[in-house]
C-alpha cells in the first residue's frame, strides 16, 4: 500500500481543514454516532463492561492460538464444501481471485463492502483483467461513481452533502436531479438489482469467521451483503487471517458489541451467517464458495509489540471518538484505514518508515481506548510506534526542529527565561480575551483548527517562587 | 502458491515472541444471558422489533391472518415467493393463502448460468415474500431465518415486503440463549445460510438520513402465532 501520492500527511491535513463543509459533516456524524453508541450500550448488563471484557478475552484467546483456529476454520470450510485459498500478500490474493474469475469466464463482479479488498486494491486488479467491478454498498457505490476513496470505514460517503450526491448520480447514471434521499435510494435499488441478478461473481468481506463450523459472517444494514452472497453463481469471501472467533457462542458475544459500537444498533439489520455453498437440496445461493485467507503482513505484526492491534473488529468507534479524526476526516490519513485504528495498523502492516507521520496524528487523549469494544490500548500502541519512528530517525520534521531548539534553550537558563518573558509579552499582544486566533509563522497550523491560549503574565516557575515566598516556604522550585 | 503450512508456520514463529497481552481464564466470564419469563420475553420482542422498524401483528383468529394477508397482498399484487407448506408454521396455510388470493412461487434456481439469470429476473418482479422462522430474539427484536430444502433465501430478500411467521414459543431472550439451544450441526450442516434479520433494509449513508428498502425489503411484517393455535 504505497499509493499515498507524493503529498505529505500535513499537506493532506491542511487540505482537509480547508474543506469546511466536510469538516462540519464529520463533526456532526461522529458526535451523533458517539451518542448512539453510548445509548446502545446501556441495554447491556453493567453498561456492556462485562461483554466487552469477554469480547476482548475471546480475541485474545483466538490470536494467541491463531495457528490452531485457522487450521480448524480452513478444515471446516472445506468440509462444508467451500474452497480455501492462502495468500501471503496482496499480489498473491489478487492473482488467486483473478484466476477464479478467469477460469469461470467472469465478466461482471458485484462487491459488498470489504476493507481488506481495498487494502489489496482488488478492484484495480480485476479491472486490469477486463472485469467490470461494482460496489454495492450505497455509500461505496457513490464513492466509486465519483472516483474517490471512502472517508469513514462505516459510512464511506459521510463527507458529501445530499446535493453533491444528487449531482454525482445525475452525471454518472443519468438520474433526474433530486435532493430527496428516498428518491436516490429507490433509483439505486433499481439500478443495482439488475447488477446483482446478472453478476457472475460476488465478492464479500468477512466480519468474522467461526473456527468450529467454518461459517463466515457478513454484517450489513442495506442487504447488499446478502444479495452479493446469494445471487451470483460464485461467491468469493476475502478475509484477513486474524478475523476468527472460536465458536458460535463466541460469535454471539462479538455481535453484541459490534453493531452497538459501529452504529448504535443492537444488531445490524442483516447479520448473515454463511456455511459453505448452496447444498444440493437448497433452492438458491451460490454454487461455489471460495474463502481467500489473506496474511499481507498480519503474521509479522503478530510477533511485534503492537500485536494487540489484531484484536480489532473494524467497528469504527475509535474514529468517531477521536478529536483529530473529527477535525480532519478520513482522507487526510492517506490510508485505507483512517483514525486511531489506522494510525496503528497502517504503520504496523506496512512499516513505520513509510508511515512515520501517522502515529503522531493523535493527541493521546485516550477517547479511542474508552470506546473500543475489545479494549485495545490504542494510545499505548501509538506511543510504541512513535518510539519506533524516533529510533528509526523518522520523527516528523517539526518535532525534530522543535525538540532540538527546546533542548538547546532548556540547557541555558538565562536564555530560556528571557524567551519565556518574550513569549508571554508577545502572546498577550496578539490575543483577544486570553485566546489567540492566529499564531504567527510556522505556528499558524495550530490555530487553523483551534485557538491557542495566551501565555500567563508570569511563568509557572515565577508564580511558584512567588507563592512560596508569600507562604514562607523557601527552596528551589 | 502459498501453502497452508507456510502461513501456519509464520504464525507459530510470530507467536513464539509472545508479545500479546495474556488472557487469563478469568477474563472469560460465563455466558451473560438475562433471565426472563415468557410474557416479558414477548413484550420485549414486540418493543424491540417495532423500534427497529418491523411491523408486528398478533392475530387472535385464523380469519385475522387471512384478512391481514389479504390487505397486504391487495397493495402488492397477488404474487408471492413462499416457502413450502411444511415450512410455514400454520396448520392450514394452504387454505389461508388460497383464501387471501395469493399466487405462490416456490423457486428452484438452475445451476446453468443463463437459466439461473432468467429465473432471478422472473422472481425479481414479485413484491411479497412469505417465510417461516427458526426463532426470534427478544432483546434485539430479530427473526432468525434458515435456508434449506425448498426454503429459499430469495423469499426474505428480493421482494419489497417480507412476511415472516413466528410461533411465540420460538422466542429466545438473547442471541446467546438462541445459540445455546441449537447445536452448531443443526445450524450449519444441511443449510448454507442462517440470517438474523433485525428490521427492514435500511441505510444512513447519505447525510445520516435513514431510508428504508435499499437492497432488501422495505417492509418486514412479523406475524406472531400463539402456542395454543389460532381459533378458526
Ligand atoms: S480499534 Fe477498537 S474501536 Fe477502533 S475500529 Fe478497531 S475495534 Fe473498533
Amino acid at each position: 500500500m504505497t499509493d499515498t501520492t507524493n503529498i505529505t500527511f500535513y499537506e493532506r491535513v491542511e487540505e482537509a481543514l480547508q474543506n469546511t463543509q466536510a469538516r462540519g459533516a464529520f463533526d456532526r456524524a461522529t458526535k451523533r454516532f458517539t451518542a448512539l453508541r453510548a445509548t446502545a450500550f446501556t441495554s447491556l448488563p453493567a453498561a456492556g463492561d462485562l461483554t466487552r471484557d469477554r469480547a476482548r478475552a475471546i480475541r485474545a484467546e483466538t490470536l494467541s492460538h491463531l495457528d490452531r483456529y485457522l487450521a480448524q476454520f480452513a478444515d471446516a470450510v472445506a468440509t462444508a464444501g467451500g474452497q480455501v485459498h492462502w495468500a501471503a500478500d496482496a499480489a498473491e490474493a489478487n492473482r488467486i481471485i483473478g484466476e477464479i474469475a478467469q477460469v469461470n469466464h467472469v465478466q461482471r463482479v458485484v462487491k459488498s463492502k470489504s476493507m481488506v479488498s481495498e487494502e489489496i486494491h482488488l478492484n484495480h486488479a480485476l479491472e486490469a483483467l477486463g472485469c467490470e467491478v461494482i460496489e454495492s454498498d450505497l455509500g461505496e457505490y457513490i464513492i466509486q461513481l465519483a472516483g474517490e476513496t471512502p472517508s469513514h470505514i462505516i459510512t464511506p460517503v459521510i463527507h458529501k452533502t445530499k446535493e453533491q450526491v444528487g449531482e454525482i448520480l445525475r452525471d454518472k447514471i443519468n438520474m433526474p436531479l433530486t435532493h430527496e434521499v428516498t428518491e436516490m435510494t429507490a433509483f439505486v435499488r433499481m439500478k443495482m438489482r439488475e447488477i446483482f441478478l446478472t453478476a457472475d461473481m460476488g465478492i464479500s468481506g468477512v466480519n468474522f469467521g467461526v473456527a468450529e463450523t467454518g461459517t463466515i459472517v457478513t454484517v450489513t444494514n442495506e442487504g447488499n451483503g446478502r444479495m452479493t452472497t446469494t445471487c451470483p453463481r460464485i461467491h468469493v469471501a476475502v478475509m484477513g487471517i486474524e478475523r476468527l472467533v472460536p465458536t458460535l457462542d463466541d460469535l454471539s458475544v462479538m455481535l453484541q458489541v459490534l453493531a452497538r459500537s459501529a452504529t448504535g444498533q443492537k444488531l445490524s439489520v442483516y447479520t448473515n451467517l454463511i456455511t459453505g455453498p448452496r447444498r444440493a437440496h437448497e433452492p438458491d445461493g451460490p454454487d461455489e464458495l471460495h474463502v481467500v485467507l489473506i496474511d499481507n503482513g498480519r503474521s509479522k505484526v503478530l510477533g511485534t509489540e503492537v500485536a494487540e492491534i489484531l484484536y480489532c473488529i473494524r467497528c469504527g468507534a475509535c474514529l468517531n471518538a477521536c478529536p483529530v479524526y473529527r477535525e480532519i476526516g478520513g482522507h487526510a490519513y492517506g490510508s485505507v484505514y483512517p483514525g486511531p485504528i489506522g494510525s496503528v495498523v497502517t504503520p504496523a502492516l506496512y512499516g513505520v518508515a513509510l508511515w512515520s507521520d501517522l502515529p503522531h496524528a493523535s493527541s493521546l487523549c485516550g477517547a479511542c481506548r474508552e470506546v473500543c469494544p475489545v479494549r485495545i490500548d490504542l494510545p499505548g500502541l501509538l506511543l510504541k510506534l512513535r518510539h519506533q519512528t524516533a529510533a528509526a530517525g523518522k520523527t516528523p520534521k517539526y518535532l525534530q526542529v522543535g525538540l532540538r531548539a527546546f533542548r538547546w534553550a532548556g540547557t541555558r537558563p538565562a536564555l530560556f527565561h528571557l524567551g519565556m518573558k518574550f513569549a508571554s509579552w508577545g502572546s498577550r499582544l496578539i490575543a483577544s480575551r486570553g485566546w489567540i486566533k492566529r499564531l504567527p509563522g510556522p505556528l499558524s497550523h495550530w490555530t487553523q483548527s483551534r485557538d491557542f491560549p495566551a501565555f500567563a503574565k508570569e511563568s509557572f516557575s515565577a508564580q511558584l517562587k512567588k507563592r512560596r515566598r508569600e507562604s514562607g516556604i523557601e527552596g528551589q522550585p | 502458491m502459498t501453502t497452508r503450512e507456510e502461513t501456519l508456520t509464520r504464525i507459530r514463529q510470530a507467536l513464539q515472541t509472545g508479545r500479546l497481552p495474556v488472557a487469563t481464564p478469568n477474563d472469560r466470564p460465563a455466558t451473560l444471558t438475562p433471565e426472563s419469563d415468557r410474557a416479558a420475553r414477548l413484550a420485549l420482542f414486540v418493543r424491540e422489533a417495532q423500534a427497529n422498524g418491523s411491523e408486528v401483528f398478533q392475530p387472535a383468529t385464523l380469519d385475522d391472518v387471512v384478512e391481514m394477508l389479504h390487505e397486504l397482498m391487495k397493495q402488492a399484487g397477488q404474487q408471492a415467493i413462499t416457502w413450502p407448506d411444511e415450512d410455514l408454521p400454520l396448520p392450514n396455510i394452504r387454505e389461508i393463502l388460497f383464501r387471501a388470493g395469493v399466487t405462490r412461487h416456490v423457486p428452484n434456481l438452475p445451476t446453468e448460468a443463463a437459466l439461473r439469470r432468467q429465473t432471478w429476473e422472473n422472481l425479481d418482479g414479485i413484491r411479497v415474500g412469505i417465510t417461516g422462522t427458526l426463532a426470534g430474539v427478544a432483546d434485539t427484536g430479530s427473526i432468525v431465518v434458515q435456508s434449506g430444502r425448498h426454503r429459499s433465501r430469495a423469499a426474505s430478500l428480493l421482494p419489497e415486503t417480507h412476511i415472516a411467521l413466528l410461533p411465540i414459543e420460538r422466542l429466545y431472550p438473547s442471541l446467546q440463549a438462541f445459540f445455546a439451544a441449537h447445536s452448531p450441526q443443526e445450524l450449519t450442516q444441511n443449510s448454507s445460510n442462517l440470517v438474523f434479520i433485525t428490521g427492514p433494509s435500511r441505510t444512513a449513508d447519505i447525510e445520516m438520513i435513514i431510508t428504508r428498502g435499499v437492497h432488501g425489503p422495505k417492509r418486514l411484517c412479523v406475524i406472531l402465532l400463539p402456542p395454543v393455535g389460532l381459533a378458526a
